[in-house]
């Protein structure tokens, strides 16, 4: 039986960086261009679900977001779910868009992620960024993710020799890629030198081992590919959406240098498409700290264990590489609005498998693959896309 | 057959205020005493224990927190506040009490206690062990209106070089030849013994670096029994105390911490808003007491099904969903492995370890393995330096953050060997 699937039609991105603008203009920014950039236009009557991402950072309207999206996007009366998986929101929030036109149920969804960071002072900031992680054991140990990730990094150094100047690495080619993406929060290249000369945050993870903290918001309009057709010539279908989860603790999970999410996901993803992993063009994922990004490359399954920081030092992972990685800079440069993110690497996604990225153009790509991780890898989800 | 004292342990403060042994900031009342008696080994958990007493600095709360944190609901426990005189009528409190069975006693002073006279002399813990074996012996126990010249029945008492009637005063312990074997600095007030300054006997070299040890090991000790004479002298009233050496005592420290420098005295609770730093990890009280188990007594839920072990214990076997007939075990705090590791260094710090970070700078974190397999998180103890994988900690009670007006307690570690590995 040929599966039902759904297609990108649209998709709209704000500016990403500590912006002056709030939620509600974020929304509609991003929702108007998305509809904006469907090919012969779309009613907005037509939309007969969303679903949001977002964590909610600072607190304002915590609750029920749902409706400042309904009002913002003009939607009437269609139901709006918001979706909360940390920071991979917006991951889990396409997903369930994508289910909804895979089970038959929808025709035409939009997706959004949200997050607004820059609103709260620094102390309530960091307050935020620990809500997603292990309360009562991580956090009263005293660790935030930076923490967590680096108690992965040094164990992932240990038992495989990782050397830093990967992890700097991840950083420099995120950066260099970032340049020329005008969405993104940094247009700043870096060298290795700088990297790991930047003060430590969590050894051995330095500032510029880490993303910022950052405002935006994406909106993706999808469509049953019956649907998409009438409405684009090039529409970017979904080729399979996995998802898996994890113990919310490191300390309760089977591996300290590997998220069975993340593998579970991208068993799932894989599964459900007609392609395997050499026919994926490039990767977005999710490189929240530089180790994370080498991590993703070994439970995605593009690197065997221990492999991704000679990958990575060989330069296979740069825009001009064999494997892309983050060509739109990733979390590290393009900045991490906590619960746009996932629907920010979908928007990359869309562009390049349109031939639409302007500068940062990966030649003739077809296919990729994007990867949203939330907490330290309690949830994920792995989406892959193909042109049609 | 008499009380007598079978095995003693001290725990000594991790934080330096110039030569002053002196709380760190995560060290209380509660935690020093819980280090002592954790040094005292299975003695201080035995199912045997009939009575716990708590003499000294101790708040109202350890009278459900002490037992709760050696896992012996239900024993009695008596509360005395005040100082040495009050020790020693303690132990002497258990003769010939009903029912028989081993006590634990455990002693605090603070340093902050005399902050209010402007003298501050350090803290100290002791917990000791008394039952119906062969041991030290308190005979006898008599107090009396502070003596202007520094004496009591008729004996000497060296004021540690400071003028008659000004603090501190001093607590001594004497052999029967009224040689002087240990001395300790006392404040006046409550509080019991701190800050020991050992004296090493005449031609015996330097001075000792466990001054209990040397006091319970008195000279003569081999010829059993052996008699002793101490006096301990308060704010108000000097105590004399006679007793008899009739056997040997074991005797244990506490996990040595490594050592904070301090620049300021700490600072007292009552001086501070414990909710000051409440804006964090959010664990309500009643989900905080219903982790304590794990949380201060390292329990896991072993299951019979899977012979697996569960680390935080929540009522359900993590690997088979199994929830009936789970069997309670403490992890052994001995021997943990470090499996991976962190500073956090300022700024990545959750907003309710800021205080931690303003004193020590950064804090060292670990993933730690116990012996039995499950794995934990803890911060480490003291200032923040690399720890290599494979290296061994000790989980202690500390202070983690306060919270809704109360501390919150929970383990963190010592590194006790560091891995030579890479």
């Amino acid at each position: 039986m040929v599966r039902r699937r759904a297609a990108l039609v649209g998709a709209g991105h704000t500016r990403f960086g500590v912006v002056p603008e709030g939620p509600r203009v974020l929304l509609r920014t991003a929702v108007d261009a998305a509809f904006g950039s469907v090919d012969r236009g779309l009613d907005r009557a037509r939309v007969e679900e969303a679903f949001l991402g977002t964590l909610g950072f600072s607190g304002w309207q915590l609750g029920n977001p749902s409706a400042v999206l309904a009002e913002e996007a003009r939607l009437g009366h269609a139901p709006v779910t918001r979706v909360e998986n940390a920071c991979a929101s917006a991951g889990f929030a396409l997903r369930a868009g994508v289910r909804a036109i895979e089970s038959g149920d929808r025709d035409v969804v939009l997706v959004v992620g949200l997050e607004k960071m820059s609103d709260s002072p620094s102390a309530h900031r960091r307050y935020w960024l620990g809500v997603s992680g292990d309360t009562e054991w991580e956090r009263l140990a005293g660790l935030t993710f930076a923490g967590v990730y680096a108690l992965m990094a040094s164990r992932h150094m240990a038992d495989y020799g990782t050397p830093a100047e990967a992890l700097a690495e991840v950083a420099v080619k995120n950066h260099a890629n970032g340049q020329l993406n005008p969405n993104a929060q940094f247009h700043k290249t870096i060298d290795r030198a700088q990297v790991l000369a930047a003060p430590r945050v969590a050894d051995p993870l330095g500032l510029l081992d880490c993303c910022p903290v950052t405002d935006g918001a994406v909106a993706l309009l999808l469509a049953s590919e019956e649907v998409a057709r009438a409405l684009t010539d090039t529409p970017v279908a979904v080729a399979g959406a996995g998802a898996g989860s994890d113990a919310l603790a490191l300390q309760e999970r089977a591996s300290l240098t590997s998220l069975a999410a993340t593998r579970h996901a991208a068993e799932e993803a894989f599964r459900r498409a007609s392609f395997g992993r050499p026919q994926v063009g490039f990767l977005e994922v999710h490189d929240c700290f530089t180790i994370a990004e080498l991590l993703a490359l070994e439970d995605l399954g593009f690197a065997a264990p221990g492999k991704a920081a000679e990958m990575t030092l060989e330069g296979a992972t740069a825009r001009s590489g064999r494997l892309p990685v983050n060509p739109d800079g990733g979390l590290k440069a393009k900045g991490h609005p906590i619960g746009a993110s996932g629907a920010s690497q979908a928007y990359e996604a869309f562009v390049q498998l349109r031939a639409a990225a302007g500068a940062r153009q990966i030649p003739g790509v077809e296919r990729a693959l994007t990867h949203n991780v939330g907490g330290s890898g309690a949830s994920a989800t792995v989406t892959l896309f193909e042109r049609t | 057959m008499p009380m007598a004292i079978v095995a003693a342990a001290v725990a000594r403060p991790s934080a330096r205020l110039g030569p002053l042994a002196v709380e760190a900031p995560d060290e209380d009342a509660f935690t020093l005493a819980m280090a002592a008696a954790e040094a005292l080994g299975e003695r201080a958990r035995s199912s045997e224990l009939a009575r716990i007493d708590l003499v000294g600095d101790h708040a109202p709360e350890a009278e459900w927190a002490v037992p709760e944190a050696l896992g012996l609901g239900g024993v009695a426990i008596h509360r005395t506040s005040g100082g040495p005189a009050h020790l020693f009528e303690a132990i002497r409190g258990h003769e010939g009490a009903d029912p028989p069975g081993t006590r634990l006693l455990l002693a605090v002073d603070l340093s902050r206690v005399g902050r209010a006279t402007g003298t501050n002399h350090g803290a100290l813990a002791v917990a000791l062990a008394l039952g119906p074996g062969p041991g030290i012996r308190v005979d006898h126990v008599a107090t009396h209106a502070r003596s202007p010249r520094g004496e009591t029945e008729g004996l000497r008492v060296d004021r540690l070089g400071r003028p008659h009637g000004s603090e501190p005063t001093a607590l001594l312990i004497l052999g029967d030849d009224e040689r002087v074997v240990a001395a300790a600095r006392t404040a006046g007030g409550p509080g019991f013994a701190t800050s020991l300054v050992p004296r090493a006997p005449p031609g015996t070299g330097p001075a000792p670096t466990t001054p209990f040890a040397l006091a319970l090991r008195a000279p003569g000790v081999d010829d059993l029994p052996h008699p002793f004479v101490l006096a301990a002298l308060g704010a108000e009233r000097d105590v004399h105390v006679r007793g008899t050496v009739t056997g040997s005592v074991a005797w244990s420290e506490a996990t040595p911490s490594p050592t904070l420098a301090l620049s300021a005295p700490p600072v007292r609770d009552d001086e501070r808003s414990l909710d000051a730093r409440s804006e964090g990890a959010y664990v309500p009280r009643p989900r905080y007491i219903e982790n304590l188990p794990s949380r201060w007594r390292l329990e896991a839920d072993w299951c019979p099904s899977c012979s697996r072990l569960t680390f935080p214990a929540r009522g359900a076997c993590a690997h088979c969903g199994r929830t009936q007939e789970l069997e309670r075990r403490s992890l052994a705090r001995s021997v943990w492995t470090v499996d991976a590791a962190t500073i956090v260094r300022p700024g990545a710090q959750p907003t309710e370890f800021d205080g931690t970070v303003a004193v020590a700078g950064a804090y060292g974190v670990v993933v730690a393995r116990s012996s039995e397999g499950p794995r934990a998180t803890f911060q480490l103890v003291g200032p923040a330096t690399p720890v290599p994988i494979g290296s061994r900690v000790v989980p202690v009670l500390r202070r983690l953050y306060p919270m809704e007006g109360e501390w919150r307690y929970g383990r963190k570690a010592i590194v006790v060997a560091a891995s030579d590995a890479r």
